[in-house]
């Protein structure tokens, strides 16, 4: 555990697999959220880390015995939360090149794309946006090169281990392969992201 | 009800209050205004409590009318307006032009009673990136009205502590804790960091300041997981140049954290005025916590001098 804040600190796991390592983030996270110690002000889970920020009364022994239970022993399965399915249209203006890159024809990407059970790894970077586990090897590409200035909301990209939905237009380099009408993200719904750490997502085509 | 107007809306005028928290593990920024010292300072000045919700403006203010009589405001943060760090009683029809004293960057505007809009996820606040909370997720435009909540008159006037507006000098100094990531750089970047000036580039925004100045580009370029990253963060992009995250920075981020503005100095920072540079003085953790613990027993103190409270 490291000091991250005046009263922050990350917790973190180094498994040589990120997606390991992600599901104790999540879980130490579930624990915090199931039953919040006294203090405790966020919770951020990420790849590899859960970031805890607290009041002056949140004890970081806790944290640290946190951090020492949840890396002790294999990953904990991905228990998951819910299951949520998202309808998408393929053919994002980046799916020709991605074609190309990955040597598939379009109907073996989608098979293999559509075959994938996803789990949310965590949201971040803006509200709403999953970054989802689950991608097979071969559907891994690095980001662009060039970054775009405004990606459409709706976008179902890809990039590294992951694949994810731009919840609003963003700035992004990821890959864009497919659009959904599904809404991830509204500030007067409760909880306001569609998507929670732990989720499972399938998708499925939709029109 | 009383309102304000908004005649001119000023470059990136919003609603802010502290923000709302609770929220990182959906994206959530924490939002609120970047200088929180200065909001708690300007809304006891206006006989608020310290998170009232008022207004933050970037390098060119509004210029507002009281639709009623009897609204009181107060600027803190830097030298806008015709009495910075004073409280200002408008009658019905009276206007006032937020204009900036040269130099002066970002302020906020407190309002007796606190600034009325619906409350989104638990904030007043705006975010202007993902659009919601304060008026209509937006910046203020002209034609907009505000409502302002009852106020209570505050008693007399003490002036600001005098940083409260900002500093005169050539540079700021502020206090920088050690990043997440500090071990991945070189010994070249970490002494670059604290041993140059930094100017605060013009495409900085709510979401974080951008530094021109040396590269802090690392020699062996390495991949890292996303981890969350808090307020202060001095992140670094890969062609070297550092951003230092402000409150509607996102909550999770994958560039290297070399250092940690410490959250007491902040407000500090923000206040930095065109021309000026921004130095960082390297502390620890501890010392961050202190000069925390610090500021915010001053403005306990000052609160209750306002208040009449003491002697």
């Amino acid at each position: 555990m490291k000091e991250a804040g005046e009263r922050a600190w990350l917790l973190s796991w180094d498994d040589d697999d990120e997606e390991a390592a992600n599901r104790r983030a999540v879980a130490a996270w579930r624990r915090l959220a199931a039953a919040p110690p006294p203090g405790l002000v966020d919770a951020v889970p990420a790849a590899r880390s859960l970031l805890v920020r607290g009041g002056e009364r949140l004890d970081p022994g806790l944290l640290e015995r946190l951090e020492v239970e949840l890396g002790a022993g294999l990953p904990p399965p991905a228990a998951p939360g819910r299951c949520h399915e998202i309808a998408i249209v393929p053919g994002g203006v980046d799916l020709p090149e991605v074609l190309e890159r990955t040597g598939l024809e379009a109907a073996a990407f989608w098979e293999a794309f559509l075959g994938c059970r996803f789990r949310v790894g965590f949201v971040g970077f803006a509200p709403g946006f999953p970054y989802l586990y689950g991608l097979p090897g071969e559907l891994r590409l690095p980001r662009r090169s060039t970054p775009r200035e405004a990606v459409p909301a709706g976008s179902v990209a890809l990039a590294g281990p992951y694949a994810g939905v731009y919840p609003s237009v963003l700035p992004g380099g990821w890959n864009l392969v497919a659009t959904t009408a599904v809404r991830l993200f509204d500030p007067g719904a409760d909880p306001p992201a569609l998507l929670a750490p732990g989720d499972e997502v399938l998708f499925t085509l939709g029109s | 009800m009383t309102r304000l107007a908004v005649l001119r809306p000023g470059l990136l005028t919003t609603v802010q209050d502290l923000g709302r928290e609770g929220l990182g593990a959906l994206g959530v920024p924490r939002g609120g205004a970047i200088d929180r010292e200065a909001l708690a300072f300007a809304n006891v000045l206006v006989g608020n409590p310290p998170g009232a919700a008022g207004l933050e403006i970037w390098y060119q203010g509004p210029v507002l009318r009281a639709e009623e009589d009897d609204v009181i405001l107060a600027v803190a943060g830097a030298p806008f307006g015709p009495a910075p760090g004073r409280p200002i009683r408008l009658a019905a029809g009276d206007e006032i032009d937020l204009s900036p004293a040269q130099g002066a960057g970002r302020a906020v505007v407190a309002v007796g009673g606190g600034l009325q809009v619906p409350a989104v996820l638990g904030s007043l606040s705006t975010s202007v990136a993902a659009g919601f909370g304060g008026v209509d997720g937006r910046r203020l435009v002209r034609g907009d009205v505000l409502k302002v909540g009852s106020a209570r008159t505050p008693r007399g006037t003490v002036p600001l502590p005098p940083d409260l507006l900002g500093h005169d000098g050539a540079e700021v100094v502020v206090r920088l804790a050690p990043g997440a990531h500090a071990e991945e750089f070189e010994d070249r970047q970490r002494r670059a960091l604290v041993e140059a000036a930094w100017e605060v580039l013009p495409a900085s925004n709510r979401a974080g300041f951008r530094l021109r100045g040396p590269s802090l580009a690392r020699e062996v370029h390495r991949e890292l997981p996303s981890q969350g990253a808090l307020t202060g963060a001095v992140q670094v992009t890969r062609d070297g140049a550092p951003i230092v995250l402000l409150h509607e920075g996102p909550p999770t981020g994958g560039y290297p954290q070399i250092g940690s503005v410490a959250e007491a100095d902040l407000g500090l920072m923000v206040r930095v005025r065109t021309g000026q540079r921004i130095r960082f003085r390297g502390v620890s953790w501890r010392e961050a916590r202190a000069a925390l613990a610090e500021s915010e027993e001053r403005l306990t103190r000052w609160t209750e001098t306002v208040r009449g409270r003491s002697t």
